[in-house]
């Protein structure tokens, strides 16, 4: 089952969560989404629900540990009765703190849901002192990063990548939460460094049997499969094509995918016994193209 | 004198395109490994055991199954010399041919001259099988049929080989089995189609021959041989997959 921190640690942050749901009926819909806040979990702090020409709509706050908060989304965005979903977090200090003191205070990184369901693109008008709009948390969380942080902790890596294997090919989700945990001017290290060791095992794993391939071979061959049991992919003249990366639209900038940049280059060079080639990503959703096309070269 | 005519059992014949597809996909288990040996004695282990389960047993026991199903009323027996003869000659043929289609990177050189050599040797032990034959009649074949069973042997060969060492899943191994046993079978029934047999006089030769049903014991043991190898190499293939580390 999925958490919400990346190696499932024992120790949680609390959370709170506004959401709002869409639903056709009022009729017992508090008492069914109530059932699964409180399985998660959670406890439920205010709601307030009114009828619109969309339906019925549920606003709602429930307060619990952030290692749940992805389950909750999943149970809720996914329940039979709910038509549309959106979300919004912010961190609450622990009931009891496990290592002395409240945390610190931190913006939360915003969970991209599955795409069943709909994005939190938009939501009503916030509540709460501490809630500010989207945009601002994606300025506030900018100016953080700016500032010097310390490298990445690469031993939670290790721990990390057997629970991929494990999970393997339903990585995407705790992907983006390490996406969400590493300081942005890492990205493309770690992620790379992630996706190269998660290629060059699935190489070993599925693709080692047959000949060495040459490189167009091996990206028509070995590379295309391999990311196909991920996401949706094709191959055009220009290279390969994604056609929804999961680090697109995470409030990053500029080109995101460095997860499959790496993946790519751990799957050709593992097949090749010449020189390693180069993945480098030309176009990336996240920067307003159609699709995130990566390019091999020798 | 009339002609002798084959009429062909068509269960036997299915029979025969089975154990084609079985000792194919058995060999293509053993070839696709070769490129990962880590050392020449694995390499040539996979070589050899390759070689001999498609020689062996997509074309020696295929053929002689085949040969089975083809009922003539006249008897006929089979040469031990030259029966085992051509067993060598498939598993040798093919043994090279895989050899030179694992090296290396791939290259559409690589894969044609792996191609005619296993395509050759399919051919070589189908004529040797049918030099074996014993009976009160003479073989004679129509050139231009027996040209175009060796290209079928040799175009079904290069594409089972394309199939098993470019490809990657499901069609690597399944795919490249049935059409190397499209090779084998479509060489096979194209080259007894070629052949003729005239009745002669004499029949002595037919009494030191090897009998059908000895015949039929030793395709059993090759079958069920070519059956557990399968079993292993699944079996060690999927332990090996699970303890690979990240």
């Amino acid at each position: 089952m999925l958490k919400g921190d990346i190696l499932n640690e024992p120790y949680s942050r609390y959370v709170e969560l506004q959401i709002r749901v869409v639903a056709d009926q009022k009729e017992s819909l508090l008492f069914e989404l109530g059932q699964i806040v409180m399985a998660c979990g959670f406890s439920l702090v205010r709601q307030r629900m009114a009828e619109s020409n969309e339906g019925v709509s549920l606003n709602f706050a429930v307060r619990g540990p952030e290692t749940s908060m992805l389950e909750l989304e999943d149970r809720i965005a996914t329940h039979r009765r709910v038509r549309s979903y959106e979300s919004m977090m912010h961190e609450v200090a622990a009931p009891a703190p496990p290592r002395g003191g409240a945390p610190m205070p931190r913006v939360a990184p915003q969970y991209t849901p599955a795409p069943s369901y709909a994005p939190p693109a938009a939501y009503p008008a916030p509540q709460a002192p501490q809630e500010m709009p989207l945009n601002g948390r994606a300025a506030e969380f900018g100016n953080r990063m700016a500032a010097p942080r310390p490298s990445y902790d690469r031993s939670r890596l290790e721990i990390l990548l057997p629970k991929l294997a494990a999970d393997y090919p339903q990585i995407l989700p705790r992907l983006v939460l390490l996406e969400q945990e590493i300081p942005p001017a890492e990205h493309d290290s770690v992620l790379r460094y992630v996706g190269n060791r998660v290629g060059t095992w699935v190489y070993k794993r599925d693709f080692a049997l047959g000949a060495r391939l040459g490189l167009h071979d091996a990206v028509r061959h070995i590379a295309l499969p391999a990311v196909r049991q991920l996401l949706p992919a094709d191959i055009e003249d220009d290279g390969l094509r994604l056609k929804a990366s999961p680090f697109c639209g995470n409030g990053q900038h500029g080109r995101t995918c460095h997860f499959f940049s790496g993946f790519f280059e751990g799957l050709i060079n593992t097949s090749r016994a010449d020189a390693p080639a180069r993945v480098e990503e030309t176009h990336c959703r996240n920067s307003g193209a159609s699709y995130c096309v990566f390019t091999f070269s020798e | 004198m009339n002609a002798i005519h084959c009429h062909h059992n068509t269960f036997l014949v299915l029979l025969s395109y089975l154990v084609s597809v079985l000792g194919s996909y058995t060999a293509l288990q053993l070839a696709i490994g070769i490129p990962t040996a880590k050392n020449a004695s694995e390499r040539w282990q996979a070589l050899i055991g390759s070689g001999a389960a498609v020689g062996g047993g997509g074309i020696w026991a295929m053929h002689f199954i085949a040969m089975l199903a083809c009922q003539m009323n006249v008897p006929v027996t089979y040469d031990l010399p030259l029966t085992a003869a051509s067993a060598v000659i498939g598993i040798a043929a093919c043994t090279l041919g895989l050899a030179v289609a694992s090296s290396g990177v791939f290259s559409w050189g690589k894969l044609v001259l792996a191609g005619v050599l296993m395509g050759l040797g399919v051919a070589g032990m189908h004529y040797t099988g049918m030099a074996a034959m014993l009976m009160p009649a003479q073989t004679v074949y129509d050139q231009n049929i027996v040209a175009l069973s060796v290209v079928i042997a040799i175009v079904a060969s290069i594409a089972a080989l394309w199939l098993a060492f470019n490809l990657r899943g499901w069609m690597q191994l399944l795919g490249a089995a049935l059409v190397m046993g499209v090779a084998v079978c479509g060489m096979h029934y194209t080259a007894m189609a070629a052949a003729g047999f005239v009745p002669t006089a004499d029949a002595t030769a037919v009494a030191q021959g090897l009998r059908g049903e000895s015949l039929g014991i030793t395709i059993f043991i090759v079958a069920s041989v070519l059956l557990f190898g399968t079993l292993i190499v699944t079996m060690m293939r999927q332990q090996q997959r699970t303890e690979i580390q990240i």
